[in-house]
């Protein structure tokens, strides 16, 4: 049995040696060029005069693009118009691609740009989403959900209390920066390998920015570097210049960001500011709830309302609020176009959720955990969402008080108490927070997935799905999933590059949807194949009923007879039966009107929940994960070590998001954390001292997912929220009356908030 | 010396053009360059001219270790192995810092079907997801793999196991694993190589790449007497060359000769022209190979560190003499930067911001200054106080024609308080807000405690690398009490105007500095209750 083992990563001796190769590394033909992007100085404003002479007279220079020497369309917004290729004569913010050099090697090219001289008119940007909010200035209208009547509630309430939060962006910090190498092609065509999660959306972008149908591009990608939802529209930036180039010049074009531009020119995860104002009675069971919720989306729409949607989706983390009232604002900024990121939003309405149940408690003078407890929805009663759809599988209460035991919460919250006593520089925190998170794209049409599957005659299997390997595990998952169903050694099958030639019209592999849609597409392209042959074997040896066909351990069982895959993938193609299966699959049941805020945008939820205990010091605000403990949700699992490896590797991701990294904007709109000299994610000391990660064992998905299993890419990333929560939980040992704590929550940010300073 | 390479050497004295040459082994081939560029770095003649892609580039500024590779010398025959390895950023490692050395690179530890032990254990606790960041972890483990470790204290003591993978591969960023099956396979690697003597290919062939790096040093110095000044005539031909000299004076000859060439030691900071200003050198001298710069000596008083010792070396010397500065050291930079970056360079980039500095100016040392004299022929060596030594922003008292030889470093007395202390958002690999040394001579006979004397550097509070000489006036002949360190704390607003940038806000970083003299004075009344927290190992807190 291949499904439910904990097989290595398809490519791990691959990587290990160096062999698995990413983009930058396809040995290119000796005329190749290279591509580097000037971008703009300024923030906001315009182009006065661009004078780029000393750039076309530079060193191995061939070429210099601008705007006008575009072919056809010039936006790639991916689902709005607002993202121009180049610009034309607007800037909107710091490090806008506008112009495209053409050299002979990579360091030619972005020593040229340097060259330029552009003047500009630059105008006062604004640069944080509380302006923006004044200023009601948006990327995409605000929109609003509701359940009851949470104003008249509110009103009503015992206790009512209002807080607000600022949390900020996150850079996906992708190992492997952007990269997309373009071959020119005939008819005007092109084919591009890109570090790309969504191939799909390239070879559309690309087409339109040739002019040519669709037909005529084509996108692969065997692996990225890291993607964390940063390469699902940002990669169609190198997609696109490096096809105009490439067709323009009928060269091989390589166009590759340097970490600096690709920090400055591809979005972030949308910092936010939200507030709320909550009524509850006086055990802390909330009444009512109105939450606004801003996004910091940048200059142009991108993403952003399925972004803020989904903050707005995820504001009620676990808890049933009897009446709520959510307001979602995409607030415009002249910062890069922020973007997806592990979680899409969710992240930061959770967070403000988790703070705002901090807050009853500390109220109340309870314990946090307890008010979590009070609130969680359950099946039969406290059953529904904001959005009203109805929560009917639910194991987060289970979980939450199986990890209280397991993680002895109750008597660390005694020992931490004492320690805190006895110490007056080190403070101990602990927290325990749970996550629901809706798995499905809240955009319907993006719940499909293809595959393709051949049969050779020498026994040996290749598949081909929409999805793309980051990292996550998704090309062994699936590999497991398709020699399950046909009792196949998984070693027989090679999955290969994701390509938009093999299998068309795909979906990003985001909304950790890439096992869900791709794997039950590549089942069902298995269990096709598996008929065809059963009919054969039938057929062959005159057996009375399928039945007597059985497919297990790498072999094949027709009645007496027995196949070994060589043999029967040779008979059955002596007799010419077909060997190559399509397989497609679509989520069932799911339905949101969103005018209405109406309907059931998930498929099923995925549950955690995790513990951490951390300390700080009050006198410099360092921090430290003493432990942490988690038990998680995923179904049936598929391949353990994967899922394993999702949560941890979500948990750091988080966990650094809230604490160390730490996006800044000098007052002209330059990003100052562009580089890991000063953007720094969380290295090998930052990993929790004591790690303990456990999968809910007997619990495979109520719901007829592939396997049984349960997506895990972005869920467990909001486990993190027990970080911060226990940082607070800290601060709080230090100052009983600190001022508000602001995510990340940097040695800086917990000096002040012990010290109650307030940031302006 | 072989006749093949007889004949080279010939040439080279004869023309000064293959003054270029600079000799390697790319793995386990021997490698001649001729005609290097100055400024390509080891990852770009890697992956563009080798091909060998397996070593990536994350950040092209040291910063990732994506593209660690690892770098082996013949040690000096004291050490009693015949080489030792070290790890580098190959993104901003120079071509010519490979003359007499061995470059190992991912491409040659393994292949899929025969992997190395490092590379099984990544396998095994599935420690690559993307893949992107692994062969650095490769070679940084394969750097662990071989140095020399006691393995009783491994067996016995699991803090020093944790304290040497967070050593050697807090340099390398990983984006997807979260670290902790990393850290797992550095655990079994450590367990394989120290407690069941696990060997690679790369042992059995210690004695002949040994021999191999000495011919080449011999091959390229063996015979140059005075290679010193080069006339005008043949300046423009010396130009794009990469000079490799071995002696001081040979290498400020050359220097005074080709004064537009770049002077690189460990190019740790100076790389980054390279890779993110972008700006292009003709022509570089290398000062790695100078063996009398990188002397260590021990006197009576003080120790005698000279401009080439690498900070992993300075490491090893503090130890001893310097334990307390120890936490501060092993969060300079990465494994990677501190195997190449040196005592010199952390002193003449002047940042204001190098952890060096606030150290020693705590400790009162000194720094040896030399030129050339006027014939060109001897060395005049002038001492100054650190103190004195920076003037402002990256500004020093030192004058163009001069270079730092070595820094003296009065040793500490029986009863000598030093404490070092790096306020930084990221424990590891991140540059300091504020980076504290405090040194104090206490009498303890009387109570309260005098405090005798005082010196306070800080690094991140001021344009300079700066005492806090208003707090020390404070603290000099004070009682070592409340009430002396409140006034000291005081007194250091008038010490320092810091700034706000992206680390920290000017605010902040007055208040750590504070709060740090604070700490320095819990920390001596109740030391039980205040470990450091980024030296926090959990043990102490269960």
């Amino acid at each position: 049995m291949s499904a439910g083992r904990s097989l290595p990563h398809d490519s791990a001796a691959l990587h290990v040696t160096g062999d698995a190769e990413y983009v930058d590394d396809i040995a290119g033909p000796s005329n190749q060029l290279y591509i580097a992007i000037g971008g703009a100085q300024i923030a906001a404003g315009r182009i006065r005069s661009m004078d780029l002479s000393q750039v076309r007279l530079a060193a191995g220079v061939v070429d210099v693009l601008t705007v006008d020497e575009l072919p056809a369309a010039t936006d790639i917004g991916p689902v709005f118009p607002g993202d121009p290729l180049l610009s034309e004569l607007d800037v909107s913010h710091f490090g806008q691609p506008m112009f495209v050099v053409v050299a002979n090697s990579h360091q030619l090219a972005r020593q040229a740009v340097l060259l330029a001289r552009v003047e500009y008119d630059a105008a006062e940007p604004v640069l944080d989403v509380e302006t923006a909010m004044r200023q009601r200035s948006y990327v995409r209208p605000p929109y609003t959900m509701q359940r009851g009547d949470a104003a008249r509630e509110l009103g009503k309430a015992p206790h009512r209390l209002q807080g607000k939060q600022r949390i900020g962006g996150q850079e996906h910090f992708y190992l492997e920066g952007q990269a997309a190498v373009a071959e020119p092609g005939e008819h005007g065509g092109v084919c591009i390998t890109s570090s790309n999660q969504n191939p799909t959306e390239a070879q559309h972008i690309v087409a339109k920015v040739l002019g040519v149908p669709m037909h005529r591009v084509t996108v692969i990608t065997r692996r990225m570097g890291g993607g964390f939802g940063g390469k699902e529209t940002q990669a169609n930036l190198c997609c696109a210049l490096s096809a105009v180039v490439a067709v323009k010049h009928q060269r091989v074009v390589s166009c590759r960001l340097s970490r600096r531009d690709d920090m400055l020119m591809t979005g972030k995860r949308h910092g936010f500011y939200t507030e709320w104002d909550v009524g509850f009675d006086d055990e802390g069971q909330i009444l009512a709830v109105s939450f606004t919720l801003a996004g910091m989306c940048g200059h142009s729409p991108d993403l952003s309302d399925a972004i803020v949607d989904r903050a707005m989706f995820h504001c009620d983390n676990a808890y049933y609020y009897p009446a709520a009232r959510i307001e979602g604002l995409r607030c415009k900024t002249n910062t890069v176009s922020n973007t997806a990121f592990r979680g899409f939003g969710g992240p930061q309405g959770m967070l403000a959720c988790e703070s705002m149940m901090d807050q009853i408690a500390r109220h109340l003078g309870k314990d946090p955990l307890e008010i979590r407890v009070r609130n969680f929805y359950n099946t039969q009663t406290r059953n529904v969402t904001p959005y009203h759809q109805k929560i009917e599988h639910f194991n987060v209460p289970s979980m939450v008080e199986r990890l209280r035991s397991s993680a002895e919460y109750v008597k660390r919250r005694q020992e931490i108490e004492v320690f805190n006593n006895n110490n007056r520089v080190l403070k101990r925190g602990l927290a325990l927070t749970p996550v629901k998170f809706g798995i499905s794209f809240t955009v319907k049409h993006l719940n499909q997935g293809g595959a393709l599957l051949h049969l050779y005659s020498d026994g040996s299997v290749q598949l081909n799905h929409g999805g793309t390997e980051m990292g996550q595990g998704l090309m062994v998952k699936v590999q497991q999933i398709v020699a399950h169903e046909l009792g196949m050694a998984h070693s027989r099958i090679a999955v290969t590059a994701t390509r938009t030639d093999k299998v068309p019209n795909t979906s990003p592999t985001a909304a950790s949807s890439g096992t869900d849609i791709n794997g039950a597409a590549a089942r069902q392209a298995a269990l096709k194949l598996k008929r065809r042959l059963v009919n054969f074997l039938v057929t062959q040896h005159a057996l009375s009923s399928e039945q007597q066909v059985v497919f297990s351990n790498d072999a094949i069982h027709a009645g007496s007879v027995q196949y070994s895959w060589e043999s029967l993938a040779h008979a059955a193609y002596m007799e010419r039966v077909p060997l190559s299966a399509t397989g497609f699959y679509k989520t069932p049941d799911i339905h949101y009107d969103r005018e209405a805020a109406k309907g059931q945008p998930f498929y099923y939820f995925a549950n955690g929940a995790a513990v951490t205990e951390v300390v700080i010091d009050s006198l410099t605000g360092e921090n430290k994960i003493l432990r942490t403990d988690i038990v998680h949700d995923v179904g049936r699992s598929i391949n353990p070590a994967m899922d394993v490896g999702q949560i941890e590797g979500a948990f750091v991701q988080g966990a650094g998001w809230l604490t160390h990294e730490e996006l800044q904007w000098a007052s002209d709109g330059r990003l100052m954390t562009d580089g890991p000299a000063t953007y720094k994610i969380p290295a090998v000391s930052d990993a929790p001292a004591i790690f303990n990660v456990e999968l809910l064992e007997d619990a495979p998905n109520e719901i007829a997912s592939v396997f049984r299993s349960k997506a895990v890419g972005e869920p467990p990333l909001m486990l993190a929220i027990s970080v911060f929560c226990a940082i607070k939980d800290a601060v709080h040992a230090a100052n009983p009356m600190p001022a508000d704590l602001d995510a990340p929550a940097t040695p800086e940010a917990i000096l002040r908030s012990i010290t109650g300073d307030s940031r302006s | 010396m072989t006749a093949r390479f007889a004949a080279l050497f010939d040439s080279w004295v004869v023309e000064p053009q293959n003054r270029r040459m600079i000799r390697f082994l790319l793995n386990d081939e021997p490698i001649e360059l001729n005609t290097p560029s100055a400024d390509l770095t080891v990852l770009d003649w890697l992956r563009l001219h080798q091909q060998l892609t397996g070593t990536k580039e994350g950040c092209g500024s040291g910063d990732c270790g994506a593209c660690t590779v690892v770098l082996v010398s013949a040690s000096d025959t004291q050490s009693g192995l015949p080489l030792s390895y070290s790890p580098a950023n190959s993104c901003i490692l120079m071509i010519g810092a490979l003359q007499g050395h061995q470059l190992i690179t991912v491409d040659h530890l393994g292949t899929p079907t025969n992997l190395h032990t490092v590379q099984s254990a990544l396998v095994e606790h599935h420690g690559s997801q993307c893949g992107f960041c692994t062969p650095g972890f490769v070679m940084s483990l394969f750097a662990l793999f071989h140095q020399r470790i006691e393995s009783e204290s491994l067996a016995e003591n699991p803090s020093y196991r944790h304290a040497l993978i967070e050593q050697y591969l807090g340099g390398n960023l990983c984006r997807c694993t979260g670290y902790r099956p990393i850290i797992a396979a550095a655990e079994s690697v450590l367990e394989q190589r120290f407690q069941h003597n696990a060997r690679d290919q790369f042992d059995a062939n210690e004695a002949k790449v040994a021999k191999q790096l000495r011919d080449f040093q011999i091959d390229v110095f063996g015979q140059l007497k005075e290679p010193g000044a080069i006339d005008s005539e043949s300046r423009t031909a010396a130009k794009l060359v990469v000079h490799v000299p071995q002696t001081l004076t040979q290498a400020m000859r050359l220097w005074s000769s080709l004064p537009d060439a770049q002077l690189v030691a460990g190019g740790t900071d100076k790389g980054l022209e390279v890779t993110q200003q972008l700006r292009s050198w003709e022509s570089v001298i290398h000062l790695n190979e100078v063996s009398e710069l990188k002397n260590i000596e021990h006197y009576q008083s003080e120790l005698l560190v000279g401009a080439g010792v690498s900070i992993a070396a300075l490491l090893e010397t503090l130890t001893i003499d310097f334990p307390q500065a120890v936490p501060m050291l092993l969060r300079f930079g990465s494994e990677q930067v501190r195997s190449q970056a040196t005592v010199g360079g952390n002193l003449g980039t002047a940042s204001p911001i190098g952890d060096l500095p606030p150290l020693l100016l705590a400790l009162g040392a000194d720094i040896d200054l030399v030129s050339l004299d006027d014939r060109g022929e001897g060395l005049i060596r002038r001492t100054l106080a650190l103190s004195e030594y920076f003037v402002g922003y990256r500004e020093t008292q030192r004058a163009e024609n001069e270079w730092i030889h070595s820094v003296r470093i009065p040793l500490l007395s029986a009863n000598d308080e030093l404490r070092v202390y790096k306020i930084s958002k990221r424990v590891d690999d991140d540059i300091s807000s504020v980076c504290a040394a405090i040194w104090m001579q206490l009498d303890t006979q009387s109570t309260p405690a005098n405090v005798l004397d005082v010196r306070m550097g800080f690094g991140g509070m001021a344009a300079i690398p700066k005492r806090a000489l208003e707090a020390e006036g404070v603290l000099r002949g004070a009682h070592f009490n409340d009430a002396s360190i409140e006034a000291a704390c005081l007194a250091l607003s008038k010490d320092f105007q810091p700034i706000d940038d992206a680390r920290s806000s000017a605010h902040y970083r007055q208040q750590v500095a504070a709060n740090l003299l604070k700490r320095f004075y819990l920390e001596l009344n109740s030391p039980q209750e205040l470990s450091q927290l980024s030296m926090l190992n959990t043990e102490v807190l269960a």
